[in-house]
């Protein structure tokens, strides 16, 4: 069944055909909430809500790219988070390191210890340079050299001109350049240069 | 100073260079002012080292599946919404009910008054001496139909001019007037108004029955708006 007709019986109330759509769909929905907001917890309510909003309000999907249309759900609902949490005290780069008892990645059993360590470090260092941005930057950044969307897929999810979605890029790229290279003890061996 | 300029200009454009997002004349001005400018090619490079660790970062598996629950995906109705609702419905068609038969039979207070020594009091004296041997007249008998006496003890029937309750007013042989005389007088005391130095004797309870009317409309109008905005900040409550 392909997606265009599971979006259908969606439409029609259809909550199995939904799950397909989830089951394909989540981990990229997961993924952009957890770099947005650096919280696993968070992370997960916030794709929860945003699946069952989309459900919900599956009647005003218009037609063209699904995924657009749930990322800019997500999105929209990782903005109004933000607001909410920076009303909390900020985090500290210590609060952002992950639990080696509970770590938010698993290893990949392919993956030598090392190579996951060396995995993880990076990926810390990395969510503590997203975290240090702007969020409209935070989210370009993301949506394109995390996730790899093309410019005109970015300005559809958020909503913006593709003048907007290059400058924030720009913008983004470059504080997080300068961040990383004043931290470089953040990095792992390899990319210390 | 020309040198920062361009070095500015193109530092602007090294990010959508890199994304290969230039158009040729861009494209051409940037390549050129690379090859010439150290600074900026060290800058190029690190910004290319960014975004390759960018694209290096992990995908994280979600601990758990966020497939849907149809319960939770229904919209949740407080069902105290629902009572609110239909009360209001009922509310309003009860006020609906009473203004609508208050539209349909007007009631005019003047006819409810009447002076003192009336016609139609007497009438209606002599109407109850002579009942029990009178028959009525039917339901479309008029009082102002020239009828003899005992005929004319039957209820009137106009519509403007609901029953009334026999009076004890004077005896019947004392005043009565001639049958003719007699309906002409009374169509005349209904339509008329009291005449000034005449006592009117309205009936208290049908005034006081319309005052409890209103009394009670303005009353259920009131409960409608209540419900109304008490059934609006319940769903915006919801929906939070």
């Amino acid at each position: 069944m392909d997606e265009q007709e599971l979006i259908q019986r969606s439409r029609a109330g259809d909550v199995q055909s939904f799950n397909r759509l989830v089951e394909f769909h989540q981990s990229q929905v997961y993924n952009l909430a957890f770099r947005l907001l650096g919280e696993a917890e968070a992370a997960a309510d916030l794709t929860q809500d945003t699946f069952i909003a989309a459900f919900q309000g599956i009647g005003k999907f218009r037609g063209g790219s699904f995924k657009a249309w749930l990322l800019r759900i997500a999105t929209n609902a990782c903005y109004d988070q933000h607001r909410r949490q920076k009303r909390r005290p900020s985090t500290s780069l210590d609060a952002l390191m992950s639990d080696p008892e509970n770590p938010v990645d698993f290893p990949d059993h392919q993956e030598s210890p090392e190579d996951y360590a060396l995995r993880q470090e990076l990926a810390q260092a990395i969510q503590a340079g997203l975290d240090a941005l702007p969020f409209d930057q935070r989210v370009i950044v993301v949506l394109s050299d995390v996730q790899g969307f093309a410019y005109e897929e970015i300005a559809e999810i958020t909503n913006t001109s593709l003048g907007t979605v290059k400058s924030r890029l720009s913008r983004g790229r470059a504080h997080l350049r300068e961040f990383l290279m004043a931290r470089r003890e953040l990095l792992p061996h390899p990319y210390r240069h | 100073m020309f040198r920062r300029s361009a070095c500015n200009r193109t530092r602007d454009l090294l990010s959508p260079y890199l994304d290969g997002r230039l158009d040729s004349t861009e494209l051409q001005k940037v390549e050129a002012h690379l090859q010439g400018c150290a600074a900026c090619a060290r800058e190029m490079e690190s910004l290319r080292a960014t975004v390759s660790l960018l694209h290096l970062t992990p995908v994280v598996k979600p601990s758990r599946s966020f497939a849907i629950r149809q319960p939770v995906a229904a919209p949740r109705r407080w069902p105290g919404v629902t009572v609110l609702r239909w009360s209001t419905a009922v509310a309003a068609i009860l006020l609906m009910v009473l203004v609508g038969s208050e539209v349909l039979s007007p009631v005019d207070m003047r006819s409810f008054t009447a002076p003192a020594s009336a016609p139609i009091a007497q009438k209606s004296s002599g109407d109850r001496a002579v009942a029990p041997a009178s028959e009525s007249t039917g339901a479309g008998s008029q009082r102002t139909a020239p009828v003899p006496p005992t005929a004319s003890a039957s209820a009137p029937t106009s519509d403007s001019v609901p029953p009334r309750e026999p009076t004890m007013g004077a005896p019947l042989a004392a005043t009565a007037p001639t049958p003719g005389a007699r309906d002409a007088a009374d169509t005349a005391a209904i339509s008329q108004p009291p005449e000034a130095g005449q006592e009117s004797r309205p009936i208290a309870s049908s005034t006081s029955g319309l005052s409890i009317l209103r009394i009670v409309e303005v009353g259920l109008g009131a409960v409608i708006l209540a419900l109304v905005a008490a059934s609006l900040v319940a769903g915006r409550t919801m929906r939070r």
